[in-house]
């Protein structure tokens, strides 16, 4: 489970930003949402599709 | 749709919450089981993702509103005089205060700029943002470049006080060349107050940065005072 720490952390940090942006935009929020918050979670999601892609590989289902 | 953005973000956050707790009871787990995975699936991909597209949705739509212009102090004198200044004699002002454009008042006229249209376009709309936040700009600003005036005849186009003035024809013919070289403010004044004024220090920027700091004229204070003594007198 510690695979997916770092994506974990990701997503919160992401979160954190993406939440109170929908909830209540504005100038400061939308800067870090597009700057910080997004790159976070594509970070994120693309760290978790190359550990399922790599345990895929693993027991040669791909 | 602003109340759904809401709910659905509130929904998010409980549901990864949930999510994440559970996935850290099962930090020492060697091997991942079957609803392990589920669980990483739709808390770190499927959850995220949908908060991402919400978050873009107000980018791209929430941004063409005029509120949205006025929310970043730096653009706040063009949006007060155009949404309160009811004596102003500004394109803006009077296109917004005569209920001339139903929606999107400031991107109706500024439709080449912003999250939306060209590459160019969203780069400028990150570069604003990028220097409003790190407060790298100087009062007045000033338009990079110039006004595309076939945004206007995007509207004017075909309607009938447009079409009745001889002299738009040349105009429009101008315009549409390689190398137009009138713009539609050369008639018909500025489109937002002058950079004097919009400077600080100037008497008038205290109050088109925040029009609650609009002071009362005697005249008015007179009228309040009698306004205030008629209430008094009828609730009586």
């Amino acid at each position: 489970m510690r695979k997916v720490f770092i994506e974990a952390m990701l997503v919160i940090i992401g979160l954190a930003i993406s939440i109170p942006y929908i909830i209540n935009p504005g100038p400061i929020l939308m800067f870090l949402f597009v700057f910080v918050a997004q790159p976070c979670i594509a970070v994120a999601v693309m760290l978790v599709l190359w550990e399922v892609y790599k345990d895929l590989t693993k027991s040669n289902l791909l | 749709m602003e109340t759904i953005l809401d709910i659905l973000a509130v929904v998010i956050l409980i549901v990864e919450v949930i999510l994440l707790y559970k996935l850290r009871q099962n930090r020492f787990q060697e091997k991942l089981t079957g609803g392990v995975r589920a669980m990483v699936l739709v808390a770190i991909i499927l959850f995220p993702v949908l908060a991402v597209m919400l978050g873009n949705y107000h980018v791209f739509v929430t941004t063409k509103e005029s509120t949205a212009c006025q929310s970043c102090h730096v653009m706040a004198p063009m949006a007060n005089d155009m949404m309160f200044d009811t004596k102003s004699q500004t394109l803006a002002a009077r296109h917004y205060q005569n209920g001339w454009i139903a929606e999107h008042e400031c991107y109706s006229c500024h439709a080449d700029y912003g999250f939306q249209g060209t590459m160019k376009a969203k780069l400028d709309g990150y570069r604003h943002l990028m220097r409003y936040v790190t407060k790298t700009y100087e009062e007045p600003i000033r338009y990079r470049g110039e006004f595309n005036s076939m945004n206007c005849y995007g509207c004017h186009e075909g309607s009938r006080t447009f079409e009745a003035v001889e002299e738009h024809q040349p105009v429009v013919e101008n315009l549409k060349s390689d190398d137009a070289s009138i713009s539609c403010l050369n008639c018909h004044g500025r489109a937002h107050p002058e950079p004097s004024r919009r400077t600080p220090g100037h008497e008038d920027y205290k109050w088109l940065s925040n029009p609650k700091n609009k002071e009362i004229s005697v005249k008015d204070a007179n009228e309040v005072k009698e306004y205030i003594s008629n209430l008094a007198v009828s609730k009586k």
